[in-house]
């Protein structure tokens, strides 16, 4: 691993006032407080529409996420293998190692006369596993899903249900899932863990509008209550401790102790048959009860080229608003800080990702199947977040490179 | 601030009980004790064996893109072999929109029974796969005595073997 | 009272195309060759769509939608 990424970001430290003025915040060492769902499941939870049936699988990938100007560096390697027990059932397992380090801002606003946000190292590694069983009965598929997650300060565990139906001869389907999950948040300066519970909830439609066409369409509704807030963070707040003498005080951010989310997520799959091609696009809309609402656009061209090479450009557009209680600091606002707080009103974060900001994702995968069995990949991906507040200084925002490369054996 | 019902659940609530109904439809598909469709009459390309002797045919419904179709040629294969001279006879009808990715497929994986193609889609839509692939075991009198949704490896080929050592008995 | 608006949008919205597309086509289960290709899969790929989701999700504001499960992090 190069030196240069363990490093401090030189310009961090003299830069940052001194966060234990008011409660000791001690360096971050990563744990965001936000609801825990991902679609980890996707593969096994979609359809199996076309009628195939596979034996077993085995798949790793291993992944280098390099944000610019030595910001945060995660590399990550990804198992998972997958087994058909007799005709109607499916386990698989996914074992996950995330390594993180790098810097990342405080919350802190840029220090008078540079435009530079005050960063703090942070190192961290995070272990998960996640099992899913599925088994078909008739036309419905039942799936069951465990997940655990385990960093120093942030232990999750996730319990998800699925089902599946088809009807309308294999026409369309329908799927309900219910996802729980428990989150334990500990930070070495907190006494006690902090709690976190979410659930999730969808519907969804997969239906087939013609040979070469899918449409899917979700609907998810979910609800998080705890201590939701990033323990690491801070807010700045200028007090004049005697006339004359500003002093800028740090505290930790305070955000909401529920929050309730709703998504609307269509996806259209289309084949160019004559093109030897597919498209994949989505569309995404998510509104929560913090103000945050965000429209999301990702699209894939799948070209085949020859007899074993896939070349797939990809392109995302992310945009969202900022969150109600989103400030650069509260130096113009009636809020009176607190060293402690519990999640009541009023609410605060200075976190760059609960502003305004808009992202851009372009990225290239090559995809190469040597055979029925072997398939080899590469993926380059850029990512580059652009603040939309006019408040928000641009170096709080990250441009990240993502390489990924992977292997899958199926039997 | 809390609702009560969450328009969700109501729409779950729909779904579910606008999916409880049977599909009627399902029951279209060719089923035990029908005759099955005479082969000559779907224009089918490729030369039919001469059935004349038959007294089992398994006619099966398959395409270069199914998974479990490859799977099953081997055994039809061995099938084939197995019950050289004695009246049984596979005829595997494929369904590929393109001639082109059949040969392909033939190409990779040579089979020594019947394969013809039902290039209009004919056959296969009156018989009405339900599924890919589907198979249907005929006895002499051109009647559908069994039918098999989907292969399932060993356990298709010991029931293939139970059927068709059924048939040959009833016709000596 | 905004989000719950959208909410009865969104699900009117679906029950719309629901009722739009089932049962006015069907691609039979012998058709679906194109839909079958490697291409056209969804779960072509779960290992890296679940990667792709994380670090969205570390880095975004919003999350889900594609599906339930899968584990939190603590992710910064």
């Amino acid at each position: 691993m190069p030196s240069l990424i363990l490093q401090r970001r030189r310009r961090s430290t003299p830069g940052s006032p001194p966060s234990h003025a008011a409660g000791v915040r001690p360096q971050p060492r990563g744990g965001a407080a936000r609801p825990a769902v991902f679609a980890a499941a996707l593969g096994l939870s979609l359809p199996r529409l076309a009628g195939q049936e596979g034996g077993a699988s085995l798949a790793y990938k291993y992944e280098i996420y390099q944000e610019a100007d030595d910001r945060i560096k995660v590399t990550n390697h990804n198992v998972r293998a997958a087994f058909d027990l007799g005709k109607a059932a499916h386990l698989s397992v996914r074992g996950v190692i995330d390594t993180i380090t790098g810097a990342t801002p405080t919350g802190e606003p840029a220090p008078a006369g540079s435009d530079q946000v005050p960063l703090a190292h942070l190192e961290d590694e995070r272990r998960a596993v996640v099992v899913d069983a599925s088994r078909a009965f008739g036309g419905n598929t039942v799936q069951l899903e465990y997940a655990h997650s385990k960093e120093d300060d942030y232990v999750s565990d996730g319990y998800a249900a699925t089902w599946i139906r088809d009807f309308n001869q294999k026409n369309t389907q329908l799927q309900l899932g219910f996802a729980y999950n428990d989150d334990s948040i500990q930070p070495v300066f907190f006494t006690e863990a902090r709690k976190k519970a979410s659930r999730d909830f969808l519907v969804g439609l997969v239906q087939l509008l013609d040979r070469n066409t899918v449409l899917t369409v979700n609907l998810s509704y979910g609800t998080s209550d705890g201590f939701l807030s990033d323990p690491y963070k801070i807010v700045q707040k200028t007090v004049e401790i005697l006339p004359g003498f500003p002093l800028p005080l740090t505290f930790p951010e305070n955000r909401p102790s529920s929050r309730e989310k709703t998504i609307v997520f269509t996806q259209v799959a289309h084949h160019f048959e004559n093109l030897r091609a597919s498209l994949d696009t989505s569309f995404r809309y998510y509104t929560d009860s913090h103000g945050i609402g965000s429209a999301t656009v990702e699209a894939a061209w799948l070209q085949k080229v020859g007899d074993h090479l896939v070349l797939s450009p990809i392109l995302r557009y992310y945009t969202q608003s900022q969150a109600d209680y989103y400030y650069v600091n509260l130096d113009d606002t009636p809020i009176v800080p607190v060293d402690e707080p519990d999640g009541s009103a009023p609410h605060y974060s200075s976190d760059y990702r609960l502003s305004k900001f808009d992202a851009v994702t372009i990225g290239l995968k090559a995809i190469w199947r040597f055979n029925d069995r072997w398939t080899l990949d590469a993926t380059y991906e850029r990512y580059d977040m652009r603040g939309r507040d006019d408040a928000t200084p641009d170096s709080a925002y990250v441009t990240a490179d993502i390489l990924t490369a992977g292997m899958s054996l199926s039997f | 601030m809390k609702r009560p019902v969450h328009p969700l659940f109501i729409l779950t609530l729909g779904f579910v009980l606008a999916t409880a109904a049977p599909s009627a439809r399902a029951a279209d598909a060719l089923a035990a004790g029908q005759p099955f469709p005479a082969l000559t009459e779907f224009a089918l390309e490729g030369t039919l064996p001469d059935l004349a002797g038959a007294k089992v045919v398994i006619v099966d419904f398959w395409a270069s893109w199914c998974a479990p179709c490859k799977a099953s040629f081997p055994v039809y294969d061995q099938l084939q072999k197995d019950y050289a001279g004695k009246g049984v006879y596979v005829i595997a009808v494929n369904v590929d929109q393109n001639d082109k990715q059949m040969a392909a497929f033939l190409k990779k994986q040579p089979v020594g029974f019947t394969v013809v193609r039902d290039a209009g889609a004919k056959l296969v839509a009156r018989v009405k796969v339900p599924t890919m692939p589907t198979s249907f075991v005929v006895d002499a009198k051109w009647i559908v005595r069994f039918a098999h949704s989907g292969f399932h490896g060993e356990e298709t080929r010991r029931r293939y073997v139970e059927q068709i050592d059924q048939l040959l008995q009833e016709t000596p | 009272m905004h989000r719950r608006r959208a909410t009865i949008a969104a699900i009117l919205a679906v029950f719309a195309v629901g009722l739009a597309l089932t049962g006015c086509t069907t691609v039979q289960p012998w058709e679906r060759g194109n839909l079958a290709d490697a291409t056209m899969r969804p779960d072509r790929d779960p290992l890296q769509a679940s990667m792709t989701e994380h670090i969205y999700f570390s880095r975004e504001a919003s999350s889900g939608g594609r599906g339930v499960g899968g584990g939190g992090c603590g992710c910064n």
